[in-house]
């Protein structure tokens, strides 16, 4: 599952006429009967008025995300964010305040595939999901689907959010140096000239194109490199010098990709991701009493990823794109204690280590066809290898004394390591026999062998678009997926310690389907509107059974239920990509069931009860407004119904439970839930503000200095991160107040 | 950035619907006894305060109905929250018992409880498997499973087996004499006649996993040993030749889908009490869906417009001798 990359041939005259333009999904080949050579004209500047495209295209329930708009959004701390631009498109739901999860039309967190440039990531999120890993000055585009997915794509049930990288710049030296309240980034593109004569050319600016294009981009949060020395400061101070604390915690990313184009038919490319999350803490001792230990923890947890893909075009009918990647995201805690004691002559040493982690190799090759002018023709295939290790932790512990001497070595491992295969084929058509009639039929076949079992999956996609009026399009979809791996967690916010696991012989995959409904308006070429309705029906999901947490040493097949789940809804989204103005307005109304009544494996005694993300009201307000040249000022605005939580609302005395067990009859308190997350948080709403202002370099034309000041929250409401009684009362817990960022680009 | 990620607590007013007090009843109806007793209390809103002893509820009636019988509560002796009624005849199998507490302030509250019917196996034969010493003889019972109306789930039935012996020794044992009845020991009742009485039971539990398999034969054994230990340091005396069997009856107990729901969702709950009083989280049962904390556990209540439950056990008595 990736994305073909049609290669362009683009000749032009001075006019362009006849063909369409390029809309979304969609590619154009145009051939005029006049070509100008370099030699003829200088420079040509294509200007075109983008057309709001959806009713032109077959694919519904998907949004391709606008990056230009996106780095206008007000962030937390000033971090520009796709996946946070992603949970404001109507659809998806966030989970906790600042959390990154992304909940689609009914699904959970782990049923949505985020893909850098084709790639699968296991984890997309830093600092506990505030933010994630994808810096927004490297992405090129991101494109949810939301439902009516392509056949190319499998192995998830609720969304696909596939975000491609730049390639770089092949005409010249570009980048970004931005210093920001939560993290400092350099980014740089460029082309790579590889003989003198190139070099030459560009120093005489020249427009020289580069064959060869690279992309870096590095990011890190410097917070902890002040913190850390404060920390050991102020302890050090307040123990006399004995005791000496240094904590912290940062991440880091980098970004790179080289993109070497040998002619107009072969082009190779590498990707590289490095991310990782790291916490730390250093408490050293040193009594006057004679006794000194040292503790050290370091815990991190990241993604790394690295692919290649070669492109070949055959003719202007076929093209083919294959990819060779690796995928691994793993997280490590090492704990060490050392311990001595003059007076008791004692040595004592503990070691923890903790790791677990997830690895995908992947091949995988994708054709473009089109046998003619009325089908568009994607087929393909692919295999993955994955290994699931999910936890295995060692102990090493020794003490020495003028007496005893002790020593243990321990390793623990908990489930153990599973090796699976997954392969897939698919092949789709867009079928245009007429103006106003698209078709897209295809077949998505997957197989995944684990243990001792194989379970193969067929999946039929199929989409139609009615063209009623030319700038109105109805569309009707239905999507079959099959999704074979499971993320177990305990928590509302993403936690590194959230498992990854394949499932087994026991724990079937799980499946959705799901049709929906659309209608699309593009009213003047300014704005696209769509209404579009949804029904999903889940089956094969996982709940921790009551009590159940993974966190016990049970094998955690023991801890999960297998059951179903619903969702049903209607989204209105109305999006303006053009003019001074522009952003969407995106509302959800939604519901969200689930339904554990399988024999042994009951929740809620088997009775239908809302999901933990079921928010009947979704609303999204982004907006932005270019002044002019230099400022650009953008509001969000958010309201979404609170999230459910299981809350015992009744408390009494059960008196006969102990009879049962052979005692005499004794009050014990309960605390009596009447469902599964019965209860419903207050409604979340907040309003961020910000302002970008863009000022030209005096000495430097191309050079530009951008100053991005944003207000997250700015009427400060506290929004609930938690609810929970205590002394007779109702308490939230808050975490993100009004907080004001500011941010320095320098551009070059 | 660091001050605001510090959470902050607010406190917030509770703007669900309000939940008034309900009543509390439970109690556990068994087949062939014409005493129930139940438990009665009243329920506390989770915000509001509740006392360490609550009062018990004055003003209470409690009546027990049934389509094919009339129960009449004979009377109600109340000692605190314990009602021990007394009924006009014993509790039939088969019946569908109506629960009913009524209370000025707190409402009416009932259920229904379907009670299992008697439990008839076909017994097929009984038969004394003699061991090799006189400790491993066993008294086997193989019975076909009749029809019952259980659900297809994991069904478990206790079965007791009442064995009386009377064994003939060569000579009249001395008083005191111990003599063991697996494990358990019985004393010498009689020195009149030469015999003496041997009554005990054994107790065993009947699981099926996958359902219960209607008209399946199934069988089981009831260890028996002798042991007759004197005090006089003699050899034990082997008399597996001289008893007799005088009576035998075994009696299935069996729990009403309300009595398992009911008593597994307790063990969960009271499991993950404890577990989060050993991990010293906070012990009461008020969090979930929060960082590393679990699901709760619900505890099973069948009771219409109140709390509690409702259950019921079906005992018969079939006897093979």
């Amino acid at each position: 599952m990736k994305q073909v990359v049609a290669l362009f041939s683009l000749s032009l005259p001075l006019t362009v006429m006849a063909a369409p333009p390029a809309v979304s999904g969609e590619s154009t080949d145009m051939q005029t009967e006049e070509q100008l050579t370099g030699d003829t004209i200088s420079e040509v500047v294509v200007k075109a008025s983008r057309p709001v495209s959806g009713t032109q295209s077959v694919q519904m329930s998907a949004m391709e995300v606008p990056i230009d708009q996106i780095m206008a959004i007000p962030a937390i701390g000033g971090e520009v964010d796709v996946l946070k631009a992603v949970q404001l498109l109507p659809g998806v739901h966030s989970g906790a305040e600042g959390s990154g999860g992304l909940y689609v039309r009914g699904g959970g967190p782990d049923e949505n595939l985020v893909m850098l440039d084709g790639v699968p990531l296991y984890s997309v999120n830093h600092m506990l999901g505030f933010f994630s890993v994808f810096n927004a000055d490297i992405v090129k585009s991101g494109t949810l689907y939301e439902g009516n997915f392509p056949a190319r794509y499998g192995g998830r049930l609720s969304s696909i959010i596939d975000v491609e990288q730049k390639d770089g710049d092949p005409l010249g030296y570009h980048g970004n140096l931005t210093i920001g309240l939560v993290s400092t980034k350099l980014s740089v593109e460029g082309p790579v000239y590889w003989h003198k004569d190139e070099w030459r050319k560009y120093r005489r600016r020249e427009p020289v194109r580069g064959q060869t294009t690279f992309t870096v981009s590095a990011r890190r949060t410097l917070y902890d490199l002040f913190m850390a020395p404060l920390a050991a400061l102020i302890t050090s101070r307040r123990s006399g010098g004995e005791e000496r604390t240094t904590a912290g915690y940062y991440f880091c990313d980098i970004n790179a990709k080289l993109t070497h184009t040998f002619s107009d038919s072969d082009k190779l490319s590498g990707t590289f991701y490095y991310g990782d999350d790291v916490a730390y803490a250093r408490i050293r001792q040193d009594a006057s009493s004679g006794r000194s230990e040292n503790m050290r923890m370091h815990y991190n947890w990241g993604n790394l990823l690295a692919a290649v893909r070669y492109e070949h075009r055959f003719d202007h009918r076929l093209h083919c794109n294959t990819r060779v990647s690796y995928t691994r995201y793993k997280y490590n805690l090492h704990l060490t204690d050392v311990a001595d004691s003059n007076r008791e002559n004692e040595h004592k040493n503990m070691e923890m280590v903790y790791d677990s982690y997830i690895m995908d190799l992947t091949a995988q090759t994708d054709f473009e066809w089109r046998p003619g002018s009325r089908h568009e023709v994607h087929f393909g295939a692919g295999y993955t290898f994955h290994t699931f290790r999910p936890q295995v932790g060692r102990v090493a512990a020794s003490e020495v004394t003028d007496s005893t001497s002790f020593h243990q070595d321990t390793t623990i491992s908990v489930g153990g390591t599973d090796y699976t295969h997954e392969a897939n084929v698919y092949i789709e058509d867009t079928y245009t026999p007429c103006s106003w009639f698209k078709l897209n039929v295809g077949l998505h076949a997957g197989l995944f062998h684990t243990g001792r079992t194989t379970y193969p999956s067929v999946e039929p996609r199929a989409g139609m678009r009615f063209l009623p009026h030319r700038d109105v399009a109805v569309k009707l979809s239905y999507a079959y997926m099959t999704q074979y791996v499971h993320m177990l967690s305990n928590s509302s916010v993403s936690l590194p310690t959230d498992l990854w696991v394949p499932v087994t012989d026991k724990i079937p995959p799980m499946h959705s389907m799901q049709v929906a409904l659309g209608v699309t308006y593009n009213i003047c070429n300014q704005v696209e509107l769509s209404v579009e309705g949804y029904y999903k029906r889940m089956i094969n999901l996982l709940e921790y059974k009551d009590g159940a947490s993974y966190t016990t040493t049970r094998n955690w097949q023991e801890l999960v239920a297998v059951g179903n789940g619903w969702s049903y809804g209607v989204q209105v989204l109305a999006r303006r990509g053009v003019g001074p103005v522009t952003g969407w307005i995106g509302y959800t109304w939604s519901r969200t069931m689930r339904q554990f009544d399988r024999e042994g494996q009951e929740i809620n005694f088997g009775k239908p009860f809302h999901a933990k993300y079921d928010r009947e009201h979704d609303l999204s307000i982004t907006l932005q407004y270019q002044i002019n040249r230099q400022w650009n000022i953008a509001a969000t605005f958010v309201y979404a119904t609170g999230t459910r939580g299981t809350m015992p609302l009744r408390k009494y005395d059960d008196m006969l439970y102990s009879t049962t067990v052979g005692q005499s009859a004794q009050a014990r308190n309960i605390y009596y839930v009447s469902e599964r997350n019965n209860y419903k948080m207050p409604d979340y709403h907040r309003l961020d503000l910000g302002a970008t202002c863009r000022l030209p370099d005096k000495k430097h034309a191309e050079w530009e200095h951008i100053l991005h000041m944003a207000v997250y929250n700015a009427y400060c409401n506290f929004n609930p991160f938690l609810v929970y009684p205590k002394d007779n009362k109702l308490y939230k817990l808050s975490l993100l107040p009004v907080l004001p960022s500011l941010s320095y680009t320098f551009k070059f | 950035m660091l001050l605001s990620l510090a959470a902050c607590e607010h406190e917030i007013p509770y703007d669900g619907e309000y939940q008034d007090a309900g009543l509390v009843v439970q109690s556990l109806a068994v087949t062939g006894s014409d005493s129930l007793t139940c438990y009665i209390g009243r329920s506390y809103f989770f915000l509001e305060p509740k006392p360490a002893t609550p009062e018990a509820l004055d003003n209470l009636t409690v009546t027990l109905r049934s389509p094919s019988r009339e129960y009449t509560v004979v009377s109600d002796s109340v000692s605190g929250r314990e009602h021990h009624l007394r009924l006009s005849q014993p509790i039939r199998a088969g019946d569908t018992l109506e629960l009913q507490v009524s209370h000025p302030v707190y409402g009416t509250a009932r259920a229904k409880e379907p009670l299992l019917p008697d439990f008839k196996p076909q017994i097929l034969s009984a038969v004394w498997e003699r061991g090799s010493e006189y400790e491993d003889n066993t008294y086997r019972i193989t019975m076909r499973l009749p029809d019952y109306p259980v659900a297809q789930k994991e069904v478990r039935m206790q079965c007791t087996t009442y064995i009386t012996l009377t064994t003939i020794r060569p000579h009249a044992p001395h008083a005191g004499e111990d003599m063991h009845f697996d494990h358990l020991d019985t004393v010498v009742r009689s020195m009149d006649n030469h015999g003496m009485q041997l009554s005990d039971r054994y107790m065993s539990e009947l699981k099926f996993k996958t359902g219960y398999p209607a008209g399946t034969e199934l069988a089981w054994s009831v260890p028996i040993g002798f042991l007759y230990d004197t005090w006089r340091g003699e050899e034990p005396f082997r008399f597996y030749d001289t008893y007799t069997l005088d009576s035998c009856h075994v009696e299935f107990e069996i729990n009403s889908d309300a009595y398992d729901l009911y008593t597994a969702s307790m063990r969960n709950y009271l499991e993950l009490e404890n577990r989060r009083r050993n991990d010293n989280t906070d012990s009461t049962m008020l969090y979930s869906n929060i960082i590393g904390k679990e699901e709760s556990a619900s505890v099973y209540s069948n009771i219409e417009n109140g709390f509690g439950i409702w259950m019921s056990k079906t005992k018969t008595k079939i006897k093979i001798k």
